[in-house]
């Protein structure tokens, strides 16, 4: 193991993050907040942790081999999510040290899950911080450190795999950190539109701009204890509805799209199904909600669900909202869908599973990934029905080799997997079951809001700690696509034995 | 620069690091698919998995917006043919081509190289033959290059027991001999690592050294320190494929006695169907590890080459030469992973690679425009650039001791206009000088920072 060229690694991402944090002590300045001192205190923390690991960690081996690659992404998580806690933690009014290192988690891996019972009370600052770190996390904390501080001799490549979501890796320029800087730039541009056209709506900049870091990263944090609903209006619904949709497409598809190439933009079928998954869950879900027959108790404790049954607009915007954004896994809240017909909110758990396109910054198990199990299970039922018969898998033009396949399947497996033992334990300490599965998927699918006491109005509070510890790390999991967090456990364990 | 490369093999692969060390985009195509996968994971590069021969791949790997094509797959018909395709392609793209068999296709200049849009041509064979003939020339010397129109040489020495200044220090040199004054030792080679000296660092047994000065003031030293008692009897070549037939054609020129070991039958009979006639070559059939063999052809210093296609093969005979009392064994390898290894072998003097000089050759043609050359060492992992001072930038005209120099890299030689200096401190580097410098693979980007007057700091 290069333990000195990992850990110097590590040492460049905490001066990003240092760097990043500028950003919240201007607002907490500028609001005049208590949460100056702590912000403060944590950059000084985080760049003197930072300067120091990259200063006198240098080592004259500066190759990373692909084992170690998955390591430097998943400590660089890890290392993120924790210093990433430190305004809170030294703030104190977020609770106890878990608390916080279960929030920042949940931010960088834009799950948006959130263990505050009451979000409106606390200091502007934080609040900015805890929405910044969806942005960072959403196209990549590493993919930020290779683009800002190219680091000699390094092949970066593997790092860029490692993070990078989806079971191929498009580049769109030969060297990485080209590549980069070209998708941070899409993405910084896609900000900043939705910031300015948030503002037309009537947010305040630091409200946009929050918003725009939950929207871009599919993180889902808000500044609001009602999150969108909070804000009672059409037009940033649709803006909001419009850019969770983008967020969720391959972004160096958009870059085909800048060059003019329109060409690679159509033949990418991954966006077109998930457009048409969008399309079919939604009206599904309106007309679950037009049609179905509730209890007059039922109406009468939950009013909302009588405009569903006047007027299928009413029932429309709300399913539109909702399937954008569970499946987007960005995890915005306008109606509390933990009270709709079991149909629905089945059909929306199951949604969390799809999750956005590959090299988006959606989570889940990506589009492309279930497009490829359903083709692959097509061809294994030709394969029965003649032996003989020779299939090979196409998705649009492109032959997916066999690799790719059984890599697919494989993750798919483990996905589920993974999902079960989470489950599994929550049951163990003692959760019902519906909290426990949804609250599962809702972290390992980096959603957020799952149902019943994780639903769509509920938090993550009432978890004891060891639970808690275990939703982080089905975060991590999820965001970084399940190996590299397994490698790490793995790496670690076989050391000590 | 934007650089596509056809090939992912030995040479692709190791132009292609080498490239991308420097900043260059590189694209590279092969059609093996683990090797892609293998290369997707390894390269900061985009390696297109397909045929260099597919125009739709051509595209893909975008030669119509690229600024220089090397082809340098195993294949001379792909090399030659994808480079014609590229020139249709893009007409201002830079072809190269790896040619092997260069003989078949340019035999009396007929067909040049030109005519296949090829605008630089390497042939590893031919570059193997001019090397084996400089070290033959020079029997002391385990590597050498030569610069400046023939007038600066480097040359690379392995040190003996009976070296007359072992154990003394660097600067210790000058008073003993003033030879030292007009030489520069630019590298040492010790325990397989490469040190730029100083003043204080020791000779000890079994380094290799590397000097570089006027040619005259070279000739000299190898000839008061480091000649050999004897001059080669006989040369011997081990293997008798093209490469073995060429060379003995150059050594039948040179008038010299050559005895080629060939095991198979058939081969024996082609080469003494073309070198019948001559005196002075002897073909053997037999095995180059058979003691009878080594026996008979007289092998006491003599001068062992072998070149046969087997790494293992050329290795192992040059090993069993040398302990047959051969006073030179010249080994060549393929496979270049090896060469680290075979370095260490005290019974073998000299290996090189055919495909690291071609590897140098191609990088040569890479470089920045005020850069004319480079050569790549077989031995050891460093680099000569040979550059022209052309702007005014900020080093100029201050003493050399007082410029800050980047670790890793050495003034070899300034030539300026028909002087030849070799510097001290004192020196000052002035407009249109050229320089030789010597610079360890760390410290080429700086290289082109030092010398470039365009300012830009890459964070390291």
């Amino acid at each position: 193991m290069n333990w000195k060229t990992i850990f110097r690694i590590q040492g460049f991402l905490l001066i990003v993050i240092s760097v990043a944090m500028l950003a919240p002590l201007f607002f907490a300045i500028y609001y005049r907040g208590s949460d100056i001192f702590s912000i403060l205190i944590s950059i000084l923390i985080t760049l003197s942790v930072g300067l120091f690991l990259s200063i006198f960690l240098k080592s004259e081996n500066k190759n990373i081999k692909t084992g170690e690659s998955f390591l430097v992404v998943s400590l660089g998580w890890i290392f993120a999510g924790i210093f990433g806690a430190l305004p809170f933690i030294i703030h104190g009014t977020f609770g106890s040290v878990v608390d916080c290192i279960f929030e920042s988690i949940s931010g960088f891996t834009t799950t948006g899950a959130s263990i505050l019972r009451d979000i409106e009370i606390q200091p502007k600052g934080l609040l900015f911080w805890r929405s910044m770190t969806h942005w960072l996390g959403g196209m990549g904390i590493i993919l930020l450190t290779i683009a800002l501080l190219p680091i000699l001799g390094l092949s970066s490549g593997q790092l860029y795999n490692a993070e990078v979501p989806g079971p191929t890796k498009d580049r769109i320029s030969p060297k990485i950190a080209d590549t980069a800087k070209i998708l941070w730039g899409i993405y910084l541009g896609m900000t900043v539109i939705e910031t300015i056209l948030l503002m037309f709506g009537g947010m305040s900049l630091y409200e946009a701009l929050c918003h725009t870091f939950g929207t871009l990263a599919t993180g889902g944090f808000s500044t609001l204890n009602k999150s969108i609903a909070g804000f009672n209006s059409l037009y940033i619904e649709i803006v909001i509805i419009i850019f969770m949709y983008l967020a969720g497409i391959n972004f160096s598809l958009y870059f085909y799209i800048l060059k003019g190439n329109f060409k690679d933009f159509i033949k990418n079928r991954e966006w077109i199904f998930y457009t048409f998954v969008l399309i079919i869950a939604t009206i599904l879900i309106t007309l679950n909600l037009f049609f179905s027959n509730y209890s007059d108790d039922y109406l009468n404790k939950f009013s909302e669900l009588r405009s569903y049954k006047n007027s299928i607009w009413s029932a429309l915007r709300a399913a539109i909202f909702q399937v954008v954004s569970i499946t987007t896994t960005t995890g915005f809240v306008t109606k509390n869908f933990d009270v709709w017909p079991d149909f629905s909110r089945l059909l929306l758990v199951i949604l969390m599973f799809f999750g956005g396109c590959s090299g988006s910054t959606g989570g889940g198990m990506k589009q492309i990934r279930i497009m490829i199990v359903i083709r692959n299970i097509i061809n294994e039922i030709k394969k029965l029905k003649n032996p003989k018969t020779f299939v090979s898998l196409k998705i649009g033009p492109d032959i997916i080799p066999d690799f790719v396949i059984r890599n697919v399947m494989a993750f798919f497996a483990l996905f589920v997997l993974t999902f079960g033992f989470v489950t599994m334990f929550l049951l163990f300490m003692g959760y019902d079951m519906i909290t426990s599965f949804s609250a599962s998927i809702a972290t390992l699918g980096n959603i957020g809001p799952g149902l019943a006491r994780v639903g769509a109005i509920e938090n993550y509070a009432f978890f004891d700690p060891v639970s808690k510890i275990v939703l982080s790390i089905s975060m991590l999991m999820g965001r970084l696509e399940l190996y590299s967090i397994i490698i790490l456990f793995y790496s670690l364990i076989k050391r000590k034995i | 620069m934007k650089i596509v490369i056809a090939g992912g093999g030995n040479v692709g692969v190791t132009i292609a690091r080498k490239l991308i060390s420097e900043n260059h985009d590189l694209i590279l195509i092969d059609d093996n698919d683990s090797a892609v996968n293998f290369l997707r994971r390894e390269l900061d590069a985009i390696v297109i998995d397909g045929d260099a021969l597919d125009i739709k791949i051509l595209k893909k790997a975008e030669v119509q917006s690229a600024d220089m094509f090397i082809a340098v797959t195993n294949n001379d018909n792909t090399n030659i043919l994808s480079c014609i395709m590229v020139k249709k392609l893009n007409p201002n793209i830079v072809n190269i081509a790896k040619i092997q068999n260069s003989y078949k296709y340019f035999y009396n200049k007929q067909i040049e190289y030109k005519d296949f849009s090829i605008d630089n041509m390497i042939d590893p064979k031919e570059l193997s033959i001019q090397k084996i003939l400089t070290l033959i020339e020079q029997p002391e010397a385990i590597d050498i290059v030569d610069y400046a129109d023939n007038r600066v040489r480097l040359v690379g020495v392995k040190i003996d027991e009976d070296f007359k200044y072992l154990n003394l220090r660097l600067r210790d040199l000058a008073g003993r001999d003033e030879i030292f004054n007009n030489i520069r030792i630019v590298a040492i080679y010790r325990n397989d690592k490469i040190i730029i000296p100083s003043g204080e660092d020791l000779i000890l047994f079994n380094d290799k050294l590397y000097f570089i000065g006027k040619i005259e003031h070279i000739e000299r030293l190898i000839k008061s320190y480091f000649t050999t008692k004897i001059k080669f009897k006989n040369i011997i070549i081990l293997g008798a494929n093209q490469l073995a037939e060429e060379l003995t054609e150059e050594l039948v020129k040179r008038k010299k006695n050559i005895t080629i070991i060939e095991e198979d039958l058939k081969k024996c009979k082609q080469m003494s169907e073309e070198f019948g006639g001559i005196s002075g070559v002897s073909i053997i059939n037999g095995y180059g590890t058979d003691p009878s063999i080594l026996n008979e052809v007289n092998i006491e210093k003599s001068c062992f080459i072998s070149v046969s296609n087997d790494d293992e093969y050329n290795v192992i005979s040059a090993a069993s030469a040398k302990n047959y009392n051969a006073s030179k064994t010249i080994c060549l390898i393929h496979n270049m992973s090896l060469l680290k290894i075979i370095n260490n072998m005290t019974s073998i003097d000299a290996v090189f690679s055919p495909n690291i000089l071609a590897v140098g050759k191609i990088l040569s043609y890479c470089r920045t425009k005020n850069i004319t050359s480079v050569s790549t060492f077989s031995e050891i992992n460093a680099e000569t650039i040979d550059l022209t001072i052309s702007e005014n930038i900020n080093i100029l005209n201050i003493p050399l001791k007082n410029v800050k120099f980047p670790k890793g890299i050495m003034i070899g030689v300034i030539i300026r206009g028909d002087d030849i200096i070799v510097p001290t401190g004192e020196d000052i580097l002035m407009l249109n000088d050229k320089l030789i410098l010597f610079v360890l693979p760390s410290a080429i980007s700086e290289v082109e920072r030092l010398f470039s007057r365009k300012f830009f700091w890459r964070f390291k």
